[in-house]
């Protein structure tokens, strides 16, 4: 697809729009908009809800006469459920709108199961191949790689939203915008796990970065938020001008922005290599950044110690996800001619992420700062499993994504916990006998980080093991030994924390953390979620298996 | 040499001034308005370009909108306006960055775009612009619109003044041990200065690791 | 198509010629008697109360620049459209309505947060 398709304004060709290659969206894009104009009614928020449950209504049952009754289910529920909120939480605006943000991801992941079992999955019982569907003209590539990125970023955002509803409002932050913002942020997400052209990854980058942008600076007073945001702002301002400026490149050189064109042409002779290579490297940094490998990480340590920690939880898991989505279609569909250059260069880039990843977060003292430096790591364990070029390692990224989601969601929970209690940063004396004051959060803190130390039997362990599989299947065993051995170091600093909850005695006069409802439910689906992922693998292992089919 | 060629040599010379003006200007304000002045120049690149409506979008949103957001940040975060030194004293360094920047850049236009003639070019109108955008580009016109409503939010956000703030430069604040917790009908109480516990600050704990 | 912007051109030049000759020919043949009243910084007759260097620009000014940026991006967006809406039919004008949509949701909650409160 060229960038400008016809030179006759006579014949137009109208794009025929798969409304179901993009339903899940649709959910929180409506519901960020209705919040939006619900966070302005303060105190009658019936005067935007009703409406707008009443047409979100109408729009379900013309949907359900029309044919596909899910959709039209969820959206009879959403438009019933809102107004039904307001009802429930006369005057209580952030409550309405953490609720109505939770009904619009549950629909969103209801939604994404329809679309998999109607559109995706066509031999219909689940274990065939994911079939990738192409809507938009070719822009939209609805496959497994979406399908996985949509269940991770849906579920992270719904853990991450009762886990920080209690949390901003003892620090106070403005409340009233954090689900929209949360919400676009979402959607900016998925789209760019969805995009087939470079137009498309770009936009949905900047509408997700946006949002995060804003999302951690929300703390006004606080300069260590100011400072967070400022530094992702700059930084990731200058990382998305160079992955343009390479996207430029890559269309100079091949004359084509759709990801499927720019493959095909990158295997042909007659492409300027140079300039492809070029391109290739500015748009790896570019990428880079976002995932934070090293030596593009330096703005994450920063960052994510000064946003709101339930931002930074939901920046840590859902952004590596979509990144690494990106990723992963960008360097399996449009550059798999250039193979013999990135492979190794993302290899060395992976090795030195996860030792770097790994050794700084040994003498950090304080808490979010330190689960910063393991998710730089843990995004070099990722891109094991992007540069073993092969189904299984496609399906080991992904799978590994969502087991490094639930983990970090459980650690950073139970850190929420703590800071609110402490009022303030949360170091590792913090920690000290946390196991006589609160089992509970010091039992979840531990399952959490065994998860993300990748000791069996948790989540951790079966998306590590996968990822290595991969890596050695594809014969890079060098770099799997320096995964392990950084895996080793990991485990070794989550390992002296849990010794430091369980085996070091209270300082006198700790507190107890507190124990929200939010807050618990919220750590307690994660900690479920790592046991389950970890002890019973199998069914998303085989959807993960099922996601290899890509859009050409 | 026709018209056509006058006219680039003309705008190019424009441009070029304007860029070299904004790099070596002492004055921070001078080089924020002759960076307006390089923008309209490439403005008047594209028109000779045959690419009308991107001549247009340029002065309209960059010059019109960019340059003037430039120069209130200049004014709002109190820059340097003056003849201060603003260099990082790295201008060898820069040189050679910049130089080297420059011949990678024009040897690759050269080899991709060298023997296209300018007359030749009858550049998009705005009506095959209009159905690229609406016919093929639907998903990322669409995004867009989320993009723009993202950075509204986030500039009403950031820049609106709160209830209870005298629009003065605020403190360092947490949430200390002590405070009432709130409800939601009631206003922000008062805000309680001072830092958390003593921690390692984010700046040396930084500079430390990195 | 070009050609249409020749006036245009024209136009630049003649207005660069005009100012700068202006200014040319008052530096060279006008009279030159300096005088402390005339030197002074023009203030309307008073004296310039505010010291520039140091006082803080409201962040107001701030805001109506970025909305102003918002909304003309959103206007340089349905010029392309209003140019070919006629063959794109009910399907672009949905995709319009959508795009200005998402903007008008944008701008009442801009209303309603007080955005456009001068103060």
């Amino acid at each position: 697809m060229t960038v400008l398709a016809q030179a006759d304004p006579n014949v137009v060709l109208i794009p025929d729009v798969a409304w179901s290659s993009f339903a899940p969206e649709l959910a929180p894009t409506f519901m960020a908009l209705v919040l939006l104009l619900v966070a302005i009614t303060r105190g009658r928020e019936q005067i935007v809800a009703a409406p707008a449950g009443l047409a979100s209504v109408a729009g379900g049952v013309w949907l359900v006469t029309q044919g596909p009754v899910v959709p039209g289910a969820v959206a009879i529920a959403l438009g019933v459920g809102l107004p039904a909120a307001v009802f429930a939480f006369p005057r209580r605006t952030s409550l309405v709108q953490a609720w109505g943000a939770g009904m619009a991801l549950v629909g969103a992941l209801v939604l994404t199961g329809w679309q998999y079992v109607t559109v995706l999955d066509v031999a219909g019982d689940g274990s065939g191949r994911i079939v990738p569907q192409e809507a938009l003209a070719g822009a939209l590539a609805n496959d497994g790689i979406a399908f996985f990125t949509r269940i991770t970023v849906y579920l992270t955002a719904l853990i991450v939203i009762p886990l920080g509803y209690g949390y901003l409002q003892d620090r106070r932050i403005n409340r009233a915008e954090v689900e929209p913002l949360l919400l676009l942020s979402v959607v900016g997400m998925v789209a760019i796990a969805t995009a087939n052209d470079l137009i498309t990854i770009f936009v949905a980058l900047e509408v997700f970065s946006l949002a995060l942008y804003v999302l951690c600076g929300l703390a006004r007073r606080d300069r260590r938020s100011q400072e967070s945001s400022l530094k992702y702002f700059v930084m990731g301002a200058v990382a998305s001008a160079i992955l343009l400026y390479g996207m430029a490149l890559l269309y100079v050189a091949t004359g084509s922005v759709a990801l499927g064109d720019i493959g095909t042409a990158l295997t042909l002779v007659s492409t300027p290599r140079i300039v492809a290579v070029l391109g290739l490297v500015l748009v790896t940094v570019g990428i880079g950044f976002k995932i934070a490998l090293v030596p593009f990480h330096l703005w994450t340590p920063d960052v994510y110690q000064g946003a709101p920690t339930n931002i930074t939880a939901f920046m840590a898991a859902a952004t590596k996800a979509a990144g690494f989505a990106v990723v992963l279609r960008l360097y399996l569909v449009a550059f798999p001619g250039l193979q013999s250059l990135w492979v190794p260069m993302l290899a060395v880039l992976a090795a030195i992420t996860m030792l770097y990843g790994a050794y700084l977060a040994l003498v950090q003292r304080d808490l979010k700062r330190m689960l910063a430096y393991s998710s730089i790591t843990h995004a070099g364990y990722a891109t094991i499993g992007v540069v073993s070029v092969s189904d299984a390692g496609l399906s080991a990224t992904l799978w590994y994504l969502l087991t490094y989601a639930v983990g970090t969601l459980g650690a950073f929970g139970c850190i929420l916990a703590l800071e609110r209690t402490r009022k303030g940063e949360v170091g590792l004396l913090e920690l000290r006998g946390l196991g006589r004051t609160s089992p509970a959060i010091a039992g979840m803190l531990s399952l959490s980080l065994l998860s993300l130390a990748g000791l069996p039997p948790t989540a951790g362990f079966a998306g590590k093991l996968v990822v290595f599989q991969a890596g050695l299947e594809a014969g890079l065993t060098w770099l799997v030994v320096i995964g392990v051995l950084s895996s080793v170091v990991a485990a070794f600093f989550y390992l002296r924390l849990a010794g430091q909850m369980f085996l070091e005695e209270p300082d006198e006069g700790a507190p107890v953390p507190v124990q929200s409802t939010g807050l618990s439910a919220g750590i307690a689906v994660s900690a479920t979620l790592v046991i389950f992922l970890g002890v019973q693998p199998q069914l998303f292992l085989q959807l993960a298996d099922s996601a290899v089919a890509l859009v050409p | 040499m026709t018209g056509l060629d006058v006219v680039f040599v003309l705008v190019g010379l424009l441009t070029a001034a304007g860029a070299v003006l904004t790099v070596t200007s002492k004055n921070l304000v001078h080089a924020a308005l002759a960076l307006a002045v390089t923008l309209a120049g490439i403005a008047g690149v594209f028109l000779v370009l045959h690419a009308d409506f991107l001549a247009l979008v340029q002065l309209v949103v960059y010059v019109g909108a960019v340059a003037v957001l430039f120069l209130f940040g200049l004014m709002l975060t109190r820059a340097p306006i003056g003849r201060e030194a603003l260099d990082s004293q790295n201008r060898g360094l820069a040189l050679a960055v910049s130089g080297g920047l420059f011949v990678v850049l024009s040897t690759l236009i050269v080899l991709a775009f060298g023997d296209v003639r300018v007359d030749a070019m009858t550049g998009p109108g705005i009506d095959v612009i209009g159905i690229a955008i609406f016919a093929v580009w639907v998903l990322p016109f669409e995004l867009l619109s989320m993009l723009l409503l993202a950075a509204l939010i986030g500039a009403i956000v950031l820049a609106r003044r709160e209830d209870g703030e005298s629009g003065e430069e605020a403190e360092v604040t947490r949430i200390e041990v002590g405070d009432p917790p709130i409800n939601e009908s009631d206003g922000p109480p008062a805000e309680v200065a001072g830092d958390g516990q003593a921690e390692l600050p984010a700046g040396s704990g930084g500079g430390g690791q990195a | 198509m070009l050609s249409e912007f020749l006036p245009v051109l024209l136009l630049f030049g003649l207005a660069t010629a005009f100012a700068v000759g202006s200014i040319a020919v008052s530096s060279l043949v006008g009279p030159r008697v300096p005088n402390p009243t005339k030197l002074a910084a023009y203030e309307s007759g008073n004296e310039p109360l505010a010291d520039v260097k140091n006082t803080r620009f409201s962040v107001k000014f701030y805001m109506v620049a970025m909305l102003f940026l918002i909304f003309d991006i959103e206007a340089v967006f349905v010029y392309p459209w209003a140019v070919v809406f006629r063959e794109l039919g009910w399907f672009g004008l949905g995709q319009m309505v959508a795009f200005i949509g998402v903007l008008g949701v944008a701008f009442i909650y801009e209303i309603g947060r007080g955005g456009l409160e001068w103060d």
